[in-house]
């Protein structure tokens, strides 16, 4: 049979999609299952426990504290002792019962919409005016919260993708199923280089696919949940979901991974291939060797900040660095390419080394 | 016949140690070659610098190509099983299948499904729930199933009880074995591949210490039985073996005057054992 090129790189990719289905495969799957089961069970049980499926919601709709207006009073009743209490107050009426109640928000901050109180314990529901225009993606989007669930994704495809890169190039060697995979025509370059696809290509797209999936079908069941509760779904939730950004910002935030991590990766395929006990231990004790040279002889951290630089990070504030946790997506024009070309020839360098050491140093 | 493997002044040191040590051999397609020696012989080693899974010095070409610079085309050709229990163990049956179909232009999946329906070992099962004989079982089935120019085997029953390796040889010559195939097998259980091989090869110490068909063994190795006092006059004619038997000596000659032994007592053509026996005995 005719066994052509892209034959063979699918079946080593599902080579290695089968060895690590828990952690490439499954896991995006069970986290993002259980973001949904946790939704449905508040929209289940939305109608019974109210306090907690509002405090799900404030949390799911992005309320920040501002808008909670909780109704503290204090009442000084003539035995002198001071009572808190949280009243209840009707929207029809026009004045304040003074006696009884002081409120400690100053009233005159209060736009008028937000006195629309029918429960004790409520948040207010901001107005369509208080939350400012949908499109205006830093006020009050909805899109960092779906980016924050995004970014717990990313930082479990960082844990299994280290995991997978550090163990490809090394278990077969322990228990010596090297051999069996060597009785096949297929070269070392070949084999490392699918096992780079896996992990700068497959498992990206399998995690922001499933994290996309998940921010979608939350975003319709927190709708569920704010319909079941008698709130505006589309007001609340849909018209604050910005989904074209949203994809467009976890799609380049992904590519502009792959692209930056590259030579990190390598560099734990270079170490899976030439450990002999411990690849964690090679790949983490040489970089913290150099950074600390570097700094004891030059006093300088050139090193620390490249390797940080490849490496995903949160970025804040005016940090320009290239590979991050975004809330949004990234900024293009803060991105340094340099660097970026320069890794690429890093990784080559590595991944040339890791071809090296399976074709010729492969015994443990 | 085709020269299958030619070595020339092959060579491979592990620091001062010599484990292959200036070895020069063709070996024929068509044949089925045993490689025989003590533990610590050179066997594996050879073998894998004829696979290019180690790096060695002096010429080498199998098949034409140089296994050092062309092991994945060679990989096509030959096949191998470098140890037993080296299949991933993580592995379903199917997805070991799966594997050899998507990679290996001359494996039929229909024979090895076929040879596997003979087995106890199902598509189902995962390979480290195989028993050690199973696990052999499936990996002989990939490698029959494999259309392959040459087969080699690195002591492929090691820790096998008997009835798997007697199965194991017999399903091997009865099921791939014809005129286009060539075996390599190495072992240090001469008794179980003796009556199958078409040439021997006893190596010891990193060198070959002899490398004949089995005809050519009849031809040239005698043992004959004496007793008495013509254990003496045997002696003459140098025997490179001699052990005791019921009244007498057993000994081996090597290209002996057939005729003067006659007189002194029955010639027999000596097992590959127990000239394997004689010849690793010699200069010690």
């Amino acid at each position: 049979m005719e066994i052509n090129k892209r034959m063979k790189f699918h079946t080593l990719i599902m080579r290695e999609l089968q060895e690590y289905r828990g952690s490439l495969v499954m896991t995006p799957i069970y986290f993002g299952g259980a973001l949904i089961l946790v939704m449905l069970i508040a929209v289940l049980f939305a109608g019974r426990l109210a306090v907690i499926g509002q405090g799900a919601l404030g949390v799911l709709v992005g309320e920040d504290a501002r808008s909670i207006n909780f109704e503290i009073t204090i009442d000084e009743d003539s035995s002198g002792g001071q009572e808190l209490y949280i009243d209840r107050i009707d929207p029809d009426e026009s004045g304040l019962p003074a006696q009884e109640l002081t409120i400690i928000e100053s009233p005159a901050e209060v736009p008028e919409e937000a006195w629309n109180f029918n429960q004790e314990w409520s948040f207010s529901a901001p107005s369509p005016e208080s939350r400012g225009d949908a499109d205006d993606v830093e006020g009050d989007s909805l899109n960092p919260v779906l980016g924050g669930f995004h970014n717990v994704f990313c930082l479990i495809m960082f844990l299994v993708t280290i995991n997978y890169l550090l163990g490809c190039l090394y278990t077969d060697r322990k228990d010596r199923s090297i051999l069996f995979w060597k009785s096949m025509p297929v070269s070392e370059t070949e084999e490392v280089l699918a096992k780079l696809a896996v992990a700068s290509l497959v498992v990206p797209t399998i995690y922001l696919g499933v994290s996309l999936i998940t921010q979608i079908l939350e975003t319709y069941i927190a709708m569920v949940l704010v319909w079941r509760m008698d709130g505006s779904a589309t007001e609340l939730v849909l018209s604050r979901v910005q989904f074209v950004p949203l994809i467009i910002d976890q799609l380049s935030g992904m590519v502009v991974w792959v692209l930056f991590t590259v030579p990190a990766y390598a560099w734990f395929m270079l170490s899976s291939a030439a450990a002999k006990r411990s690849p964690f231990l090679l790949a983490v004790a040489i970089p913290i060797g150099l950074v600390l040279a570097e700094r004891l002889l030059f006093g300088s951290t050139y090193v620390l900040s490249t390797i940080g630089n490849h490496l995903p990070h949160k970025i804040d504030g005016d940090d320009a660095s290239s590979l991050g946790l975004y809330d949004f997506g990234p900024v293009w024009s803060r991105l340094d390419y340099l660097g970026m070309v320069l890794g690429f020839a890093v990784a080559a360098m590595f991944l040339a080394g890791a071809v090296w050491l399976r074709r010729h140093r492969f015994e443990t | 016949m085709a020269t299958l493997i030619k070595t020339d002044r092959l060579d491979k040191r592990f620091g001062d140690t010599a484990a292959v040590d200036q070895v020069s051999l063709t070996i024929d397609s068509g044949s089925i070659t045993g490689l025989i020696g003590p533990n610590g012989a050179g066997k594996t080693t050879l073998l894998r610098a004829l696979l290019g899974l180690n790096a060695c010095d002096g010429g080498l070409e199998v098949m034409g190509l140089d296994p050092r610079t062309q092991r994945t085309q060679l990989q096509e050709q030959v096949c191998f099983i470098a140890d037993t229990a080296v299949l991933p163990t993580w592995m379903k049956v199917s997805q070991v299948l799966d594997y050899v179909t998507g990679v290996h232009p001359r494996f039929s999946r229909e024979q090895a499904e076929m040879l596997l329906s003979r087995t106890e070992v199902r598509q189902t099962h995962k390979v480290k729930e195989l028993s050690k004989g199973m696990t052999v079982q499936l990996h002989l089935a990939l490698v029959m199933a494999i259309d392959a120019k040459l087969l080699v085997l690195d002591e492929p029953t090691l820790g096998l009880d008997i009835l798997f390796r007697k199965q194991f040889f017999e399903q091997l010559l009865n099921d791939y074995y014809d005129d286009e195939r060539t075996i390599l097998i190495s072992t240090h259980q001469v008794e179980e591949v003796e009556n199958i091989l078409t040439d021997a090869i006893f190596m010891r110490g990193g060198q070959i210490v002899m490398h004949e068909s089995m005809d050519s063994l009849a031809h040239r190795f005698c043992e004959v039985h004496v007793v008495g006092a013509a254990v003496e006059q045997a002696q003459q004619y140098g025997p490179i073996s001699a052990r005791s038997i019921l009244g007498g000596k057993a000994m081996v000659f090597e290209d002996a005057d057939r005729e003067a032994l006659s007189q002194l007592g029955q010639l027999h053509t000596p097992s590959v054992s127990d000239l394997f026996i004689a010849k690793m005995g010699e200069g010690r």
